[in-house]
Order: C-alpha cells, then structure tokens, then sequence
C-alpha cells in the first residue's frame, strides 16, 4: 500500500470505529551515507526508513500508536492499541486535533538535480578529497573522516477535520576531518559544507579550511587564567546557544524549568541581540510550512533587540500561557509524542565584521571550538563550563594558538554581556544560524 | 515471513558483483510503553517496528543497508545497489539451498499484545502506591513499563534459515526524595526475556520499597573521602564495572582490531585466580538472553575467562574471519537499522566461596558499593569511571555511614587482577548496553566481590 493511502485508510477506518479525533503523522526518509578511507570506499550505507503515527481522542483522553509496516493488520493494530492507550490515560485533552490554518506557503524545499547524483561519480570526487588533502601539508598524519550523505525526507499530516498537509525537502552534506602533528603537539581540523546544491561546494575550499582549522592550533602557548574580553566564532557561538534553546519552550515554561518564565516583554540580552524563527529559509535545511499538529508556520520575532518577544508554543502550551499558538509543535520522530521546537532561528547580523572585532580586543582571547557541552552545559540553571580551543589575541591582531582552555559563567548572564555580533553567520547542522559574538568578559582558564 | 523464493533472489542479487557472503534480517517489532508521574498515567505508546536489512561480504570488508519496504522489487534492486558499491566484479557463487534450522526456545506464557493495557498500568500505579508509602520524603516517583515481541527471519547464502521470536518486558522504577532542600534519587529496573506472567510475578513491593530506601538513605550521606582503598562491590548490578571494563575488551569487535588489552592473549593469565568470567545467552527468561543471535547462531553458554585464564573472546562472523575464530553465538544488534556485530548477553563472574558477612568483616577499612549507577569507558585503553548509587564506609569490619558522590575509578586489566575475594551470592541485574551496533538488553552479574585496592573519587579530602 502507498503511503498517501496508508494514512487516508487509517482515518477512514478511525472513523469507522468511532474515535472522536483522529490524526495521522508521517515521516519518511531515506539516506546515503558513503565514508572513504585511504583512496578506498570504507562505508556504504543506503538506508530508508519511517512510520506512520497514529493519535486519537477516546472518551476525552488521547492514545498513541506507530507502525512502520504498512499493510492492513497494521490498521488492526493501531486501533486496538490507541484506543487502549487513551484509556489508561489518566490526563483528558486539553485541546482537540486541528482543523487547520487559513493560509500555508506555497514552499518547495526539494533539488531533483541533488536525486540525479550518481554514486559512483561521488565516490570518486571523494576519494579525490581526500588525496588532495594529503597534498597540501606534510605535517597531516592521517585524514580521519572524509564522507558525505544525500538525504531525502518526506513528512504528511491527515486528520479526521479534513486537513491533509504533504512536503518533502533533500539535502547534501559533505566533511572532512584531519589530525596533524608538529612532532610535540597533535591537532585535528573540520570542516563541512551542507546544502542543496551539490555544484555550489568547492571541494578544494572545504579541504583547504579543515587543514587550516588544524594547523593553525599547532604551537599552542599559554597565558594567564581570569577573565577575558572573548570573540566566540560564529560556528562556536552555535554550539552554545544551541544548549540553552530549551529555556525558550513553552513546554519548560509550564513545567517550571525554564529561567525565563514571566519574562516574555523583558529585557534578556543586550541591545545587539535580535533572534528570529525563519521556517522558510533555513540555510541548515529544516525548512517547513507546517509543524507537528498542522498549524501554518510563519517567520516571527523572537528577541528584539534584547527584548523577549515569546516562546515557542504548541496550542497546549498556547492554551496553558492564554496566547495564540507560535507554531511551534514538534516531533521528534513519528514515534514520539508533541512537544516544542524552534524551525530555524536566526541571529540578525550586526554591523561590525569578525576582522573588526578581533582589533577590538588588546589582551583578549578568540574562540574557535568547544566541547562538552552535554555534561558541562545545564539547560535550567544556565550555569557552563565547558572545554575549549583558541588563540590569543594581542592589541587587535591573532598572536598565536592556546592550550586547552575552560570557558565557564552562566548563560543568561552572558547574554547582557553581548558587546558586538559581527556579520559572518554560519550555517552548520540544528536549527540555529548566528554570526561570532563579542563578550565583554568570560573567565577563560588555560592548561599552564 | 517473507517466502523463501524472494530471500533466495534478493541475496543472488547481492551476491551479484562477487560478494562472497550475504545475509537478509527481517524484523516485525510490536513494543508498548507506558509511564507514570506524579501518579498519573502520562504516556502510553505502541508501536510496529518493521524492516530488511541486507549485508554482504567480500573478504572482510562489508556493506549493510537497509529499507522499511516488503516488496520484492525494492528489494532486489537494494541489494544490487549495495552489491555495486562493495565490489565491481562478476558474481563468483551463489546462495545456497535454504534448511530451516531449529533450536532450544526460552519459554514465554503470557504473550504481551494479548494482554490489556490497563493491566500492565495497574502493575505502575501498585509500585507508585508502594514507593511513596514507604517514607513521607518520596516527593515524586516515575515508573516506566516496556514490552517488545520481536519476529525475525534470518537467513544466508550459507543456506541458514532461521526464524525466531524474542519477548522482552521490563519495570524501572525512580523515586525521589527531598528534604531540606537536598534532593536524592534511587532507582530499579527488572526485565527478563519473557512475558507478562514474569511482570505479574515480580515481588512489585520489594523493587518499590528498595527503589525509595536507597533515596531516602542517600538524603543523611556523608561526602565520600578520595583516596585508593579496598572497595566491595554488591552483588547483581555491580556487576556492571566488569561488563563495561573488561566485557567490552572481550567481543571480537574490539579484539579483531587490536583495540583490546586482551588481544593475543588467549591462555595466559589476565585475572586473579578467584575470577571465573561468563557470558551465557542461554539463562531462562533472563535479560538479556536469546535463542539465536542476530545472525541466526544458536547462542551457548561462553566462559571467558577461567581461574584468571583467558580461555577465548566473544566471536561474530565478519570478525571471526579477521580473528580466524569461528561465530559464539554472539552478534547482535538494536535493530534492522544495524548490521551486527558480536556483544554481550548475561556476563558475570562466577560464584567464589566467601560468606558475604565475613568479606566485610575481613575488611579494616574501605568502601561497599551496595547498588552502582552509570558510567563510561574507554575501550581501547580499559580505563573506566563509575558512579556509586549507594555507598557506605566500612571500618574495623563494619559497615558505617553512607556516603555520597563516589566515583570509582580504574582500569579493567588492572581491577581484574586485583580481585581478592569472590561471594558465594551470584545475582544478575537487567541492563541496556551501547555499542556500534546499538543499544540492547543485557544482564550483568556477580556475587559480592571484593577488590584490593580501587581509585575513590569522592568530594572530601583524604582518609574519613
């Protein structure tokens, strides 16, 4: 059975059987994941895989299901189980299923030229990565990862209000990781490229700056332990905001863990922050029209020049706060169950360039990558302490790399500290683009 | 479960371009979870996991895909593209006739999706009523219930097929405590390879009671010292320190690389004499074991390690062929999205002869491990960290105050040969092991042991 009838075969007989509401949720993807390692293929793998969801309201209580076979004693089985499921519910609903937005975009978020690509041509231009990356620097030992993926994914929501919503997005990702070695010191470099159009990558570019990113770390010194003025480079910067995103969910809002509660109209970061939610133009590929229950997506402000504007809502959490739904409703997979996420948010560039920032800083130090971030970030507290890598920075100009260095403070405070955000955004993996940040101050311990 | 005309058609496809071995894993998965907090059922979920996976060989490299559709067509052109990117050759053999083979089964009475939901929500709502009775300071309790019939179909172009059904159920149970401000959690978790007449007969208050006792204990603990001291682990769940410091150095995943400390090894003595060390797949309803492994191999009762002599490692067939050692009855993997590789199924160490009451008795000053919870390893190098769920000091041969934030800290080889006392208490805890190919169920056990000297990590400086 295809897909489309699957789901409408599902709500037909969902109300055959009388469930009060019901809603179907799919998502499908498939994957092409190759790694090349020493001029030879090492890993293959051509994946594809996905579900169909099932929820429905009996008796005021909502039950859950999934089944990836799609076949008719599929449907027996989502019946019996959701309307068990809902039964030993002990919460009702809170709000019904959907019936859906006035208006959707128009959107299309697939490459046929990217489903054209032949493997045998994409092996190859991987293999030729990765000798040429050996060609550039004497001092690599070995090129640990060179891969990529063609990705594909296919989502579809129908519910028993008549809605049915379909869109489908692809995408191509490339990296390449490098350990050097100076004969004292061992360094790696990385480096990526994700988008839609496979022609728009230079490979000998993307070589050439995971190189760099580890040679450059070779010859690390130290320098005092206090606080310093910091640049956070755009993709570092990423990294850890991407940790402290959950304080912005309704969801933690109403469970009591955010610490951002009661401050929606405050000021939360310095006037140079100014986040949006672009759902339609997201440069990481998590582009959608429509979220997780069927509501319309729409670009929407976020922070505006400090200021917290919302959260990111589903209708419960929407319902639960006395607001209008942002949007927001997410899953994690169709497995799971609603919750709230952001599409893709962005931070507005700011007026300074990275180059200008880095005159900006007499005894300062340039942050280029950080690590441990899923034990040594807490969401709740906003309290970090985590690894990191960089160089110092003396009366405006780099002046050479830095041990293994300890960032730590709280989030929310740092937030205030914001001096500067320059005009480099990145766009690597997550739902978050930003350009490098400028701190006022950060306390930096450095391995002596 | 799927005929056996097409199984034979897809691995002739995949075999195509000169592969030299190919094997085709069905899977049709029906799980149910529920979970309970702050007495209130808050999730329930069922769900049918279903898909193909097809590997192939050509010497010792291999390819794994995998796909969710049925039809023969996918699947036959899956193979070829897989077979395509392994080698461009010429097919060199083809798969044999099918013998379906069969084998010992764990015995399942009560299967899982012929029980009603509500019974298995009123097992939570039992042990949320029983964890939170015992003591006023349980604030929250969150009870989790898990069961899976898992059907597989495995065959090869050896001529193996094989068809199976796994049943999994499990209980986890966290409650915590609070008072003054302090905040303590503790934490049980049953499973058995079996069906729901294993959950109804679980002794519901006992996890319950005990599950809140170690939180509430922990709410008086003092910091615990740094420093190397004698440690005694509990029996059951401790056994986790060996599973993840040396069980994991004993798969040929590791081995067939070189990335163990026990490569090469085989015969000479890797433990003290008191550690006899086993891996058995075929325990009755237990966690972690099963009929066949995941490449259709009868599992079979595995001794690793015998009187502080390595006897042999845990063998998969594509690492076998790089060890030149033949399958175990040992690969396995979470799901058709992963190709298998070997793991572990029940490991523990076997029964010693010391009454548990004289080890701590003998002991003048250390530390006893009564229930461990997480840590990591590194599994090239065998070092290790632990932290203890439930600690207490043992002094002059008595155990005294609690202690909290211990950390045990080690290195595999070198713990192993430390161990000089073995109990006679040998107890299996259910667990969830991550590796290459994914997360599983498995047990780890042990009686009470005592190891000479351990690195303590704790928050309080220096002795006492």
């Amino acid at each position: 059975m295809n897909r489309q009838l699957f789901q409408q075969r599902v709500i037909e007989r969902a109300v055959n059987a009388s469930l009060e509401e019901a809603e179907t949720y799919s998502e499908f993807g498939e994957t092409l994941s190759i790694k090349v390692y020493d001029g030879e293929v090492e890993t293959y793998s051509l994946a594809d895989e996905g579900g169909v969801s099932l929820r429905a309201v009996v008796d005021g209580k909502m039950g859950y299901a999934y089944t990836e076979k799609l076949e008719e004693r599929s449907i027996d089985f989502l019946m019996s189980t959701v309307r068990q499921n809902a039964q030993v519910i002990d919460e009702p609903v809170t709000v019904s299923i959907f019936g859906g937005s006035e208006h959707y975009e128009k959107a299309d978020f697939y490459e046929s030229a990217l489903h054209e690509v032949e493997v045998d041509s994409l092996i190859d231009r991987l293999i030729e990565l990765e000798r040429y990356v050996y060609s550039l620097d004497d001092r690599i030992v070995r090129v640990n990862q060179c891969g990529a993926q063609i990705f594909e994914a296919e989502r579809s929501l129908t519910n028993t209000n008549g809605l049915a919503l379909h869109e489908r997005s692809n995408g191509f990702y490339v990296y390449v990781s490098v350990l050097v070695s100076n004969g004292e010191e061992k360094k790696t470099g990385y480096a990526m490229r994700l988008t839609r159009d496979i022609h728009s990558i230079d490979w000998n570019e993307l070589a050439r700056e995971a190189v760099r990113e580890a040679t450059e770390s070779l010859g690390s010194r130290s320098i005092p332990s206090k606080k310093y003025k910091v640049l956070l480079r755009n993709d570092a910067a990423t990294s850890l905001f991407k940790v402290f995103l959950s304080a912005l969910s309704a969801e933690e809002v109403v469970r009591g863990t955010s610490r951002l509660k009661d401050q929606v109209g405050e000021t939360i970061a310095s006037p140079a922050l100014t986040m949006i939610d672009d759902p339609s133009h997201a440069p990481t590929l998590s582009e959608t029209t429509f979220d997780a229950e069927g509501v319309a997506t729409k670009r929407q402000t976020i922070i505006e020049r400090g200021q917290l504007k919302t959260f990111f809502h589903n209708r419960e959490t929407a319902k639960a706060l006395h607001v209008e739904t942002t949007g927001h409703a997410y899953k994690p997979s169709y497995k799971g169950k609603l919750m709230v996420a952001p599409h893709h948010l962005i931070i507005a560039s700011g007026d300074v360039t990275r180059e200008e920032c880095i005159e900006r800083l007499t005894d300062g130090v340039y942050i280029t990558r950080l690590a441990g971030l899923h034990s040594g970030a807490n969401a709740t507290t906003g309290d970090f302490s985590v690894a990191a890598s960089g160089f110092y920075v003396e009366n405006g100009t780099i002046a050479f790399p830095l041990r293994q260095m300890t960032i730590a403070g709280n989030f929310f405070d740092s937030l205030h500290d914001i001096e500067a955000i320059a005009t480099d955004r990145y766009d690597g993996f997550g739902r978050l683009s930003m350009p490098s940040v400028l701190l006022r101050q950060l306390a930096v311990t450095i391995e002596q | 479960m799927i005929h056996e005309r097409m199984i034979e058609r897809v691995l002739d496809a995949a075999l195509s371009t000169g592969g030299d071995f190919a094997e085709i894993f069905v899977e049709d998965r029906f799980s149910n979870r529920y979970e309970l907090l702050t007495s209130a059922i808050e999730t329930a979920v069922s769900g049918r996991d279903f898909g193909i996976g097809i590997r192939i060989f050509s010497g010792v490299r291999s390819i794994y895909t995998y796909t969710t559709s049925f039809e023969e067509n996918a699947l036959i052109a899956l193979a070829q593209r897989a077979a395509h990117a392994l080698r461009r050759g010429e097919s060199i053999i083809q798969s044999r006739p099918m013998i379906r083979e069969t084998f010992p089964k764990q015995m399942i009475e009560k299967w899982p999706n012929d029980v009603e939901a509500i019974a298995k929500t009123d097992v939570l709502r039992q042990m949320d009523d029983y964890a939170r009775a015992y003591d006023p300071r349980i604030e929250q309790v969150r009870v989790r219930y898990f069961d899976e019939t898992q059907h597989v179909l495995i065959a090869n172009s050896d001529g193996r097929l094989v068809e199976d059904t796994r049943v999994h159920s499990r209980i986890n149970i966290v409650p915590t405590a609070e008072e003054n401000g302090v905040i303590q959690t503790g934490h049980y978790g049953p499973g058995g390879h079996a069906g729901f007449e294993w959950i109804e007969q679980l002794d519901h208050r006992y996890y319950a009671e005990e599950a809140s006792r170690i939180a509430v204990t922990m709410l008086h603990a003092d910091e615990c010292p740094s420093g190397k001291f004698p440690v005694i682990i509990d029996n059951e769940f401790g056994g986790v320190i060996f599973h993840e410091a040396c069980g994991h150095g004993l798969e040929a995943t590791a081995v067939a690389k070189g990335n163990s400390v026990f490569a090469g090894r085989v015969g000479e003595k890797v433990a003290s004499d008191l550690v006899t060390y086993i891996d058995d797949g075929t325990m009755p309803n237990a966690w972690g074991s099963l009929n066949v492994d995941d490449e259709g191999e009868p599992t079979r009762k595995n001794v690793l390690i015998e009187k502080g002599r390595l006897k042999g490692f845990l063998v998969d067939r594509l690492n076998g062929r790089r060890m030149n050692a033949a399958p175990t009855g040992s690969s396995r993997r979470q799901s058709y999205q992963f190709a298998p590789t070997s793991r572990m199924t029940n490991t523990y160490i076997a029964n010693g002869e010391t009454d548990p009451a004289d080890m701590i008795a003998s002991t003048e000053y250390g530390i006893y491990a009564k229930y461990m919870g997480g840590g990591s390893v590194n599994p090239a190098t065998g070092d290790y960290n632990f932290a203890v769920m439930e600690g207490y000091i043992v002094k002059d041969g008595k155990i005294g105050r609690p202690i909290k934030g211990a950390t045990l800290i080690g290195n595999g080889a070198e713990t192993l040969y430390n161990v000089d006392r073995v109990g006679n208490n040998l107890a299996h805890g259910a667990g969830m092991c991550g590796s290459v190919s994914g997360s599983i169920p498995v047990n780890v056990g042990q009686p009470m042991i005592r190891v000479s000297e351990m690195t303590v990590g704790g928050t309080k400086e220096g002795n006492e």
